[in-house]
């Protein structure tokens, strides 16, 4: 073995940690958009296609986690360096770095247009980005386990906020649903191909997993985590097709936010303010999770210290959510992530997985 | 350790003062639009708008002032009406919107767009239509206990709507209903009586175009076959003719042809099917109950005959009201129960209607009315 991690145990975390790590990494911004995007290819049956794709990323995780127990106790930079050679390794992290930074860029600059579009019109998306990333700059400063930690409170209050939901869901129009499987086939490959965006986040265990106290129990609580996303996803996509009218669900930018709209309390009347504020606590995790994972790759190429290159992740968000101002901007770097994550996400784990069954068959010959 | 905590708390207490200096707003500054109006400018393709404001002073004047401006389209009207008060406009608080008749009869899509596109504005508020225009119903006087005539109207619907007597017609369900192919919109309609505003019935929408009201009688009907009723009432017509054996003191007259019977506590379930039978063929099949509250003749409730015969009678009048309700959405040609979208919800392929077909069927689709009803109890006195 040429490059093991060598984790102090004190930073290891138990693996039952991971259920939340991933549920927070894949529930995110994208969630908000994901229905009305869908819809436009799958129609009533946009169900079905996130099951299919769900099922897909059910495979791809479990072909992550192989690779990983194949190579043990390291990540993906020491995988790729024993694969394919100091070289070759230091490129592929590089372009997960880029890739990991447009993500995190792209979410930041989302969830401060939520905050400009319905709360404060007249701010800079500047201000708002630059106060967020203190708190994120203040995470990577705890280390791991503060971010495991984040992950996990944050977990808790994310529930809430979708329990609202109940409100639209006794508004439904169960006729939305019907005719179901009109869908036809080309369509629900273009809707799964879309639906890919909603599911990135699984990589972070290229990263993780030399930090997971207990390694066999990792399949377990990632699936699980992947499984209650896909869950809170699927209800998500079943609440808005049946509340609002097709044509409705197609125009609108941010159906789930939508919905939040109908809800009203005598003592707190708009509760879609309340929403886009609250989803804070839902994008938090997400954004620190990617932060730390372009650290932590930095780190293992150049021993640079998290600490330092937090930094400089802070200068060049700021810098990017500058320069993105309008929506149409946003969309481009928006679709710039989509299409990337397709490579990143799904394609390279199968990609290496070849290699990682050459490992164990010569594995087993020694 | 106790250094940390207290930087933590100042850090956060620093960040949660900050939010309130992003965009201040003083209440007092604020003209908070409650209800806005719209109707047809007097001269060429203008828009004439009504806005009602809160009003935040010492002495609580309870006139109605009503702030007028007018513009190319209604964002324009409001847009110009900063001109003509010393507060600053904002829409977040907005309840109710009224369009006068002649710029509903045109079709109020383009301005719901800008009101839906407009993230201040709440999907709860309502959406009417008033039978003169909307600046007449705007300038009421009385308006109870309520700040101003904007909030009297948005009670007003509430209650209406609270009582089962109406459906829910709020942006949401407007814009809906509008989009849905197959299903037209409806909204209440107000009117202006005695200088208080008042609700005379429900407005048919064809696509966004305005074109007939219904009474409150008929409203029942449509919230018969389109929602389920937990306590509604009802009054309902019967011949006399039947009862005559069960009536103790009768005296025949001519005035006394029908009596009426009213019904209270009604709860209703509705179920409409599609049949495919080379034409558009509906079934739709409610079940009813409720208590007698109140009968115009002494009947002998008692007995069981009656009440089966009061139950078949009643269940045959509500057919045939059902029956003449829908056939004056087909004379006019507006779906505003949706029988398209439960066609659509059906049927695949080809055989589902596209919004042209929906729209040239319509007239000739074909219902099965099936009312069951049931008398649970009949008030406190036998």
């Amino acid at each position: 073995m040429k490059n093991p991690v060598n984790i102090p145990t004190h930073l290891k975390f138990r693996a039952s940690y991971l259920f939340f790590i991933i549920f927070n990494i894949l529930i995110g911004v994208g969630i908000v958009a994901y229905p009305s995007r869908v819809f436009q290819y799958a129609k009533q049956d946009s169900w079905l296609v996130l099951i299919l794709v769900a099922i897909i990323v059910h495979l791809i995780l479990a072909i992550i986690i192989f690779i990983l127990r194949t190579y043990q106790d390291t990540d993906l930079y020491g995988i790729l360096q024993e694969t394919f050679g100091n070289w070759f390794a230091k490129l592929i992290c590089y372009l997960f770095i880029i890739y990991f930074f447009t993500v995190y860029l792209s979410a930041l600059a989302k969830y401060t247009e939520f905050i400009v579009v319905f709360i404060f019109p007249q701010l800079s998306k500047f201000i708002i980005g630059f106060f967020i990333t203190i708190l994120i700059a203040y995470s990577i400063y705890g280390g791991i386990r503060v971010i495991v930690g984040v992950s996990f409170i944050f977990f808790f209050l994310t529930f809430f906020v979708f329990a609202l939901l109940v409100v639209p869901a006794s508004m439904i129009d169960i006729n939305n649903y019907f005719p179901l499987f009109e869908v036809s086939r080309k369509e629900v490959f273009e809707g799964m191909l879309l639906s890919t965006y909603s599911f990135i986040g699984i990589e972070v265990l290229w990263y993780l997993y030399p930090y997971i106290r207990n390694k066999e129990k990792t399949m377990l609580y990632s699936q699980l985590g992947l499984f209650a996303a896909t869950i809170l996803l699927l209800i998500n996509v079943i609440i808005s097709i049946g509340f609002f009218a097709p044509k409705q669900l197609e125009s609108l930018i941010w159906p789930v936010l939508g919905m939040y709209k109908i809800i009203s309390f005598s003592i707190f009347e708009r509760l879609d303010i309340f929403a886009v504020s609250y989803w804070i606590f839902i994008i938090l995790p997400n954004l620190i999770l990617y932060a730390w994972l372009i650290t932590r790759s930095l780190k293992r190429i150049h021993q640079i210290k998290q600490k330092h290159s937090i930094w400089a992740i802070i200068i060049l968000s700021a810098i990017g959510l500058y320069f993105i101002q309008s929506s149409i901007k946003l969309e481009a770097l928006l679709d710039v992530a989509d299409i990337s994550s397709i490579f990143f996400v799904f394609l390279f784990p199968i990609l290496l997985f070849p290699f990682a069954i050459i490992k164990r068959i010569r594995g087993t010959k020694k | 350790m106790k250094m940390k905590i207290k930087k933590f708390f100042l850090i956060l207490s620093i960040v949660v003062l900050l939010t309130g200096c992003a965009e201040e707003r003083v209440l007092e500054d604020l003209g908070i639009i409650t209800t806005a109006g719209f109707d047809k400018g007097e001269d060429g393709p203008e828009v004439f708008g009504t806005f009602i404001t809160y009003k935040f002073s010492q002495q609580l004047s309870n006139v109605n002032s009503p702030i007028h401006s007018s513009g190319r389209t209604a964002q324009d009207a409001f847009h110009l009406a900063f001109a003509k008060t010393a507060k600053k406009l904002v829409t977040g608080q907005l309840r109710a919107v009224v369009y006068g008749p002649d710029l509903a009869k045109e079709g109020i899509w383009p301005h719901l767009d800008t009101l839906q596109r407009n993230q201040f504005v709440s999907d709860l508020v309502y959406i009417t239509v008033s039978e003169m225009p909307s600046r007449e119903v705007l300038n009421a006087q009385v308006f109870e206990e309520a700040p101003n005539v904007g909030i009297y109207i948005y009670r007003l619907l509430d209650q209406v709507i609270g009582k089962e007597e109406i459906v829910d017609s709020s942006l949401h369900e407007f814009i809906k209903n509008y989009l849905k192919v197959g299903v037209d919109p409806i909204t209440p309609v107000l009117s202006i009586e005695e200088d208080r505003v008042i609700v005379t019935g429900l407005g048919l929408f064809q696509d966004d175009r305005f074109i007939d009201t219904i009474d409150l009688h008929e409203a029942f009907y449509v919230r018969l076959i389109l929602d389920e009723f937990k306590a509604g009432e009802l009054q309902i017509e019967l011949p006399t003719e039947n009862y005559r054996q069960f009536m103790e003191d009768f005296e025949p007259s001519p005035e006394e042809e029908t009596f009426e019977i009213t019904m209270q506590q009604i709860k209703s379930a509705s179920q409409i099917s599609p049949k495919d039978s080379g034409k558009y063929h509906f079934s739709i099949k409610i079940r009813f109950e409720g208590d007698i509250r109140e009968l115009t003749k002494e009947l002998d409730l008692e007995s069981k005959e009656v009440i089966h015969m009061l139950e078949k009678d009643m269940a045959k009048k509500i057919e045939e009201n059902i029956s003449k309700l829908l056939e004056k959405t087909q004379e006019l040609n507006v779906d505003s129960l949706g029988f398209g979208t439960f066609w659509n919800a059906k049927f695949k392929g080809d055989k589902k209607l596209t919004e042209e077909e929906w729209r040239k069927e319509y007239p000739n689709f074909q219902f099965d009315i099936d009312v069951t009803t049931e008398i649970l109890r009949n008030g406190i006195t036998q």
